[in-house]
């Protein structure tokens, strides 16, 4: 029975990993594809999560930590991301990708 | 202290980047020389964990002293530390080279602080892509290393926010194709310590999840292996200085391949794996891909747009190693990696020097260079020759070694595309030479200077040596660094890192 569980948790996981990485290449916002992707991230640590539960009954401890690890990495990278956002909106006057494509580079 | 070197060598570029950061806002001289005491204590460093991993062939640190594989492990080869040289070589040819581009901007001293620290986190960050046997910190090296690139490309030029978003996202998303790879990988052995992988897979002998966790990790590097591919980052090779573009196109996407062939080779290495069919496919289907580069690269009016092609296109000869993967293959593979690293920094470093402003270069402005700056143009032939195969260039000794191991294997598919691809570029080497050696005005606007010029001279005088001595960098670091199977010595024919396989 928690076999059929931690299969459900991650089969929705999963999902919501694909969503994310349809959003990624769909998206036609750079901002939007920031959160595409964090969103992704999020899933994957919270794979990672999933497999604390499976250790002779017991919490493993690496997972939870590989899953931190994740979280806390993917909030510099997003502090990053935005960074970059924000030169290339300045610059652009534009963070739609159709109009950064396009648009003359001042 | 001397128990501790393999940690000192990741850690020192690594420190240096705050120190840089904050001496920025002080004298440009006191920066300038912090990078040269960093660069120097780095050859110190670097000198004498080689001479120590020479006497062990193979040394393993433990970080923090966690034992693998719970904590954290670093494992020297004497090819990684030799690698890890010419990337400090690299590095440092790319900080010498730009220095007259910052003197021109002596208003802009912070940036140039923030360039040496952003260099720095590069070479830190690729040295634990070198160093390091944990997929968690492969992933966050790679993560680091991305930053770094496309901090650089801002910071070179601040036009490239848009190419430096992109580099850095869609690199990200690749990476977390590495982090899905570790979590299965986790799941299915229990380990990340990519030693202690092989030995998992090995017991368990479950070819799916070689399968697997081999696409999932290919996947996390194909942003790496596309720079700078034009079609990718259109305007970034004609805005960029060239030694921001030739230390990124040399040092990290090569230093990447090289993880590919850890990966590959010491931890999903299953004997007796056979790969599915579309796979195999698939994999013969990227050598034309990646040759098809060099056609492009000829096409090209621009020389820059040229050697990004071709910066590309010297993969496939690297991927065609790995598809044979014989012990010929491999030793070519490997001398190729060493001179590409050199040939591509310097191809770009030379079109650096022709430049005056951002913008294209013309291949016209290559006439005559033989002429007017003779040692320029023997440089260029130099790196031409080693990309075509002419002796006794480092490029002629890896492919030699390529077409060897083909032949061993009688594959002859990959012989026709070795072939066909030396054919075409002897071809256009041919044509390089007459443009470079018939008459053409002289460029009087831009005399380049000593500083660019002694790291290209470097750079091509580096790519003969390799040539020259090649059977001792095969002996003393290649040869080691291949897999256990591989070498002459009397250990169980089990390709693995260091220990052996009860």
């Amino acid at each position: 029975m928690a076999i059929h569980s931690l299969f459900i948790v991650r089969g929705l996981l999963i999902l919501l990993a694909l969503t994310a990485f349809y959003s990624i290449w769909t998206a036609s916002h750079l901002l939007k594809k920031v959160m595409a992707w964090l969103v992704f991230q999020i899933s994957i640590a919270l794979l990672w999560l999933s497999s604390a539960y499976v250790y002779h009954g017991h919490l493993n401890p690496l997972p939870q930590v590989a899953a931190f690890l994740i979280l806390a990495s993917s909030t510099g990278i997003l502090g990053i991301m935005l960074v970059f956002c924000l030169g290339v909106s300045r610059r652009h006057d534009s963070l739609d990708i159709e109009k950064i494509n396009h648009g003359v580079s001042l | 202290m001397r128990e501790h070197l393999p940690v000192l060598l990741l850690i020192l570029p690594l420190l240096a980047v705050p120190v840089i950061t904050a001496l920025s806002f002080s004298s440009t001289l006191i920066n300038r020389l912090s990078v040269l005491i960093v660069f120097v204590m780095g050859w110190i460093f670097g000198g004498e964990a080689l001479i120590d991993v020479s006497a062990r062939d193979v040394w393993s640190y433990n970080l923090g002293g966690w034992a693998a594989p719970w904590g954290i492990e670093l494992v020297l080869t004497p090819f990684t530390v030799f690698l890890a040289g010419v990337i400090w070589l690299i590095g440092m040819a790319t900080w010498f080279y730009g220095l007259p581009y910052w003197m021109l901007r002596r208003g802009e001293a912070v940036k140039e602080g923030l360039f040496n620290a952003l260099l720095f986190l590069l070479l830190g960050s690729v040295f634990g892509l070198l160093f390091l046997r944990d997929l968690l910190s492969l992933y966050f090296c790679l993560e680091t290393a991305l930053a770094a690139a496309a901090g650089l490309l801002v910071v070179g030029q601040a036009k490239n926010w848009r190419d430096g978003f992109y580099l850095f996202f869609s690199g990200s998303v690749a990476a977390s194709f590495l982090l899905l790879a570790a979590f299965f990988l986790y799941a299915s052995t229990g380990t990340l310590n990519l030693n202690d992988l092989l030995s998992q897979i090995f017991i368990s002998k479950n070819a799916g999840i070689v399968l697997t966790g081999g696409v999932l990790t290919a996947l996390a590097f194909t942003v790496p292996f596309s720079f700078p591919a034009p079609y990718f980052f259109s305007r970034l090779v004609g805005q960029t200085p060239s030694f921001v573009m030739g230390l990124l196109s040399s040092v990290f996407v090569r230093v990447v391949v090289y993880v590919l062939f850890i990966l590959f080779f010491f931890t999903l290495n299953l004997p007796g794996f056979n790969q599915p069919l579309w796979l195999v496919v698939f994999q013969y289907a990227l050598i034309p891909f990646f040759f098809w580069h060099f056609v492009l690269a000829f096409q090209q009016k621009d020389f820059q747009q040229s050697v990004a092609f071709i910066s590309v296109a010297q993969l496939g000869t690297i991927l065609m190693g790995f598809l044979i993967g014989s012990k010929s293959a491999l030793t070519g593979t490997l001398l190729e990696l060493l001179s590409q690293i050199l040939v591509v920094a310097g191809l770009f470093f030379i079109a650096g020097t022709l430049r005056t402003a951002p913008g294209s270069l013309p291949m016209a402005r290559l006439a005559g260079l033989g002429r007017h700056r003779p040692w320029t143009g023997l440089a260029l032939i130099v790196f031409a020759g080693s990309i075509v195969g002419i002796p006794p260039t480092g490029g002629s000794l890896g492919k030699w070694y390529l077409i060897q191991g083909a032949l061993e294997r009688n594959n002859w598919i990959l012989l026709f595309f070795i072939g066909a691809a030396a054919l075409l570029n002897l071809f256009y080497f041919i044509k390089l030479i007459v443009l470079i050696y018939e008459h053409g005005e002289e460029d009087a606007d831009h005399p380049s200077s000593g500083a660019a010029k002694m790291p290209v001279l470097a750079l091509a005088l580096g790519i003969l040596m390799l040539g020259i001595f090649h059977q001792s960098v095969i002996q003393r670091f290649i040869e080691p660094a291949l897999p256990k199977a591989f070498q002459n010595i009397s250990m169980p024919n089990v390709p693995f890192l260091g220990k052996q396989v009860e």
